[in-house]
């Protein structure tokens, strides 16, 4: 096990003394009063509104912020990719090593781009040329910035390709992307963006693509060179834990400003500003013991950004004087600032940090005695595809009311189980029963009548509801297939009553489109669709992995709640262990078809058994009483 | 890649196979195929003459057999019409036709794939916009009006380039205009979407966070969009096998098409089942050779 967190060891006393002086030699990037806005059909939309950033050689800064903030058109414009049109740096100055990158040509600019400021994406699937091969692309980003010859090139480009800790870099220069896996490919990334030794290395959510335990590799790797190189490194993440497991200093944004920054650990420890509360509190892992608490509603449309606080509509501290003027950033400490007037309310709050403590540290509960023949019982499930076993020998029980997490990472099976007992494959080999009945065998599909008991909710919101389709008709659907659930006149009062109960309120609402609605409520609908036709057992596909951490926790509180009111079985779906040892009882990890281990959420999660089990545990980052997060890699 | 080059190969003779009895069902078995040979005012003792000569009172499947014979010999049979050898002629005329189809393509794809980059780099401009009248009036005007068109609005007020035959290097100018006209509209179309989908693409981002030019990026992504443009352009390519035929006719150019014209015109069935096996194999040559194209820009296929 490779333990790591940043700030192990640095004095704080130095922290402190560089951040109280501005001028400092040691700043690489100062970012000043930047707004950018991006021109749309309706109008411009103001992406950011006057973000300042100071960073250090060789220093890890990360920003952090839900989707929308304007973290990512920040990272963007310092890379200088943001694209304009439509985006326009409206104000502010961007100077990097002493030099005002606003003001430089297309071509200077270029010149610096890959050589002294790399770029690491989010996506590093799609983010490598699918067309050339590995070492053709390391080799051009090498030759772009440096007079060396093709050969000479190569040689460097197994190097780069060594010290991102790829195995048998030669082999893999003739390799096509395709080729390699998503995490071999972000290390392809990482290779690319260190070739020319920059100095600032922008990392835009480098691994929300990648499974968790790819995470924690690619972040040791990350970690690993910025050291070596004495480089800086301005980590794009929308994950509190993450940022406090890697970041010298954090600065968290909101509706395109900065609403509090400073050293991580103060950050985490005791933040002073509600969002950043709220944030912490919003993610699922750690408060274990107790319900979530949400922050209620949305971010706000940056078309038309409010006149006062942008938090202060969500804001549960909020006064009237917030509405009036936008708060200006007040010192919590020399080195900590937060732009918001009630920090003292805030800070007066007791330490997040140590409630999670305390909840992790109580004792595994047991299994819960449950009475009764199980609701569903699946015994040796096998499902092959041309020879390959996708899922391999797999057993369950699911009672009433409990919820069921199958957790594993992309490709061990556990979709294609949720498809199985879903009906919508038959298994190779194997049944599933309900209520003491075999309903699924192998070779034969469920009736119809028991498709309404089991129902879904996928993951991505955005594809699952019929664009075309008004949200009374995705509600009603289920009811002119199941005559006599609900008789057709009362079918729109029972729509709007669904609706209401998930969250889903306003004038006509059956009779407005999918589109109109953002990724949190659509998720909601596609809860109301699936509880419309009365099931017993809803099969959640990762519901909330394509929400904002603040509406995630939302979704989650909706769950659990309609569990309480119905007593719904939920065989929930996920790729990690941070929402599972919240939500769950009983959980299964899989891993290449198989089950890898079984047994109460939380001993699962403490205690892990199995190996594999034990990689994704440590994966997860863990906070510590400091205000810091651990993420433990596998050597 | 082998096995792949030999299962091409195999559905290939397949193909020619399926041709071949499908030839022989139209001019032998649909309708009587003396009518195919001879003239209308021949009188009956001439035509059973030439039924006998011929073979064609013979039980179908021998004549079927000699016909397989032939094909496999390449011997289509002698042309009542000129008394050459039918392949002979079609061979003779193929040159006309390759040169004129390679013009049509040199001028069309090149100038198709150009105006469609530019129509990715500045969408509503004029050129942008002439590649998509371009295109719906290619699909919307037959080519024997474009072609006699061009004669009047062109050739005849200028009065050097020929309205027809092969005689001066301008001779092919206004066929090769005709055959290229929706060609480039559809390529430029077709070239101008799949570039601006590549360009929305993450690595294209990367690109330009690797600080590279926009002419190297223009690379990454025209290495991408290739597949889809070949693909649109193979469409055409195949249906220039039949535009010829056409405008063979229109501009006399004494090509495959126009050979196919006469001998449905006299009655020459050998011809034109030596015409139209050519083009069998003319177009599984080109497909082929397409194929290999896709791999070399895909490399995926190039695995599979």
């Amino acid at each position: 096990m490779n333990d790591f967190n940043m700030n192990k060891g640095a004095p704080m006393s130095r922290v402190l003394e560089l951040n109280s002086d501005p001028n400092d030699s040691d700043v690489l990037l100062e970012v000043d009063d930047l707004h950018i806005s991006f021109d749309t059909p309706t109008g411009p939309l103001y992406a950011v509104n006057g973000v300042s950033l100071k960073l250090r050689r060789g220093e890890m800064f990360s920003i952090l912020g839900e989707s929308g903030c304007g973290k990512s058109a920040t990272a963007k414009s310092i890379m200088g990719i943001l694209p304009m049109p439509p985006g326009r740096i409206r104000r502010g100055s961007i100077r990097f090593a002493g030099q005002e990158l606003t003001e430089l040509s297309h071509r200077e600019r270029r010149a610096m781009m890959g050589a002294d400021i790399a770029w690491v994406p989010q996506d590093p699937l799609s983010s490598l040329n699918p067309s050339f091969k590995i070492g053709w692309q390391v080799i051009e980003a090498i030759r772009t910035h440096k007079d060396v010859s093709r050969s000479a090139a190569r040689e460097r480009a197994a190097e780069l390709l060594d010290a991102v800790g790829l195995q048998n870099p030669r082999e893999q220069l003739d390799k096509y992307p395709f080729e390699l896996s998503g995490g071999m490919r972000q290390r392809v990334l990482i290779a690319m963006a260190i070739a020319t030794e920059p100095q600032l290395l922008i990392a835009d959510e480098p691994t929300t693509a990648l499974d968790v335990t790819i995470q924690a590799e690619i972040l040791q790797v990350l970690k690993e060179i910025q050291i070596k190189n004495n480089m800086a490194v301005l980590m794009i993440t929308h994950d509190c834990a993450l940022a406090a497991a890697v970041a010298d200093r954090v600065a968290v944004m909101y509706a395109g400003r900065v609403i509090e920054s400073g050293p991580t650990a103060e950050i985490f420890h005791q933040p002073a500003h509600p969002y950043t509360r709220g944030l912490m509190q919003s993610t699922p892992s750690l408060a274990m013991d107790e319900k979530l608490e949400p922050v209620p509603g949305t971010p706000p449309k940056l078309m038309d950004p409010p006149s006062g606080c942008s938090f202060a509509p969500r804001c549960s501290y909020c006064i009237e004087r917030c509405k009036e003027a936008v708060p200006p950033q007040a010192a919590v400490s020399p080195s900590h600032q937060a732009a918001c007037i009630r920090t003292e309310a805030v800070i007066a709050e007791p330490s997040l940090i140590d409630r999670f403590l305390s909840a992790e540290s109580l004792p595994a509960s047991e299994n819960e005695k449950v009475t009764g023949p199980p609701l569903m019982m699946g015994r040796g499930l096998v499902k092959t595809f041309d020879g390959f076993r996708a899922v391999d020998g797999i057993d369950f029980d699911l009672h009433e009311g409990e919820t069921l997490c199958i957790v594993g990472e992309s490709g061990s099976g556990k979709s294609t189980l949720a498809r199985l007992i879903l009906g919508l494959e038959s298994p190779t080999e194997g049944t599933v029963e309900y209520r003491g009945k075999p309903i699924i065998t192998p070779g034969t599909t469920m009736q119809r009548e028991l498709r309404r008991e089991i129902q879904f909710v996928a993951q991505d919101p955005y594809s699952s509801l019929d664009p075309r389709m008004k949200v009374g008709k995705i509600i009603s659907e289920g009811w002119r297939i199941h005559r006599g659930l609900v008789p057709e006149s009362e079918w729109d009062e029972e729509a709007e009553r669904l609706l209401a109960r998930v969250g889903i309120q306003g004038e006509q609402i059956l009779d407005r489109y999918p589109h109109e609605f953002s990724g949190g409520q659509r998720q909601r609908i596609a809860i109301a669709r699936a509880l419309a036709v009365r099931p017993s057992i809803v099969v959640l596909d990762e519901p909330i992995s394509s929400l904002d951490v603040s509406v995630q926790a939302q979704v989650i509180r909706l769950l659990q709640d309609l569990q309480d009111e119905h007593g719904l079985a939920y065989i929930f779906i996920a790729h990690d262990l941070s929402v599972v040892e919240y939500l769950a009882k009983n959980i299964i990890v899989m891993y290449q078809g198989k089950v890898m281990e079984r047994g109460p959420g939380k001993r699962v999660f403490n205690e892990p058994e199995d190996p594999y089990t034990a990689r994704l545990a440590s994966a997860n980052p863990k906070w510590e009483a400091s205000g810091r997060a651990v993420i433990q890699a596998a050597v | 890649m082998k096995r792949y080059l030999l299962r091409r190969l195999g559905q290939s003779v397949l193909v020619i196979v399926a041709a071949m009895i499908a030839i022989f069902i139209i001019g032998h078995v649909l309708g009587d195929p003396v009518n195919a040979v001879v003239s209308e005012f021949a009188s009956i003792e001439e035509r059973e003459a030439v039924r006998d000569k011929l073979g064609f009172n013979d039980p179908i499947l021998v004549q079927f057999g000699r016909f397989a014979m032939g094909v496999i010999q390449l011997d289509f049979g002698t042309s009542p019409v000129t008394g050459e050898d039918a392949l002979g002629m079609v061979m003779s005329a193929l040159p006309n036709t390759a040169m004129l189809g390679g013009a049509i393509l040199l001028l069309a794809l090149p100038i198709g794939f150009v105006m469609g980059a530019w129509g990715a780099f500045r969408p509503g401009s004029f050129v942008d916009r002439a590649a998509n009248v371009m295109s719906l009036a290619g699909i919307s005007v037959v080519e024997f009006w474009l072609g006699l068109t061009l004669i009047t609005l062109i050739a005849v007020p200028i009065g050097v380039i020929p309205t027809g035959g092969t005689s001066g290097a301008l001779a092919i100018l206004l066929p090769a205009m005709t055959g290229a006209f929706r060609i480039i509209g559809r390529v430029a179309q077709f070239s101008r979407s799949a570039l601006l989908e590549e360009y929305s693409k993450p690595y294209v981002e990367m690109a330009r966070a690797k600080g590279l030019s926009d002419r190297r990026i223009f690379l990454h992504v025209s290495k991408n969009a290739a597949t889809a443009i070949i693909t649109v352009s193979t469409d055409e390519i195949l249906g220039l096998v039949n535009g010829v035929v056409v405008i063979e006719t229109v501009f006399a150019w004494p090509g495959v098409g126009r050979l196919v014209i006469d001998a449905l015109g006299n009655t020459d069935l050998f011809v034109l089942q030596a015409a139209v096996f050519t083009f069998v194999v003319l177009v599984m040559v080109i497909t082929f050779i397409i194929d290999l194209t896709y791999m070399l820009f895909n490399p995926r296929v190039r695995y599979e």
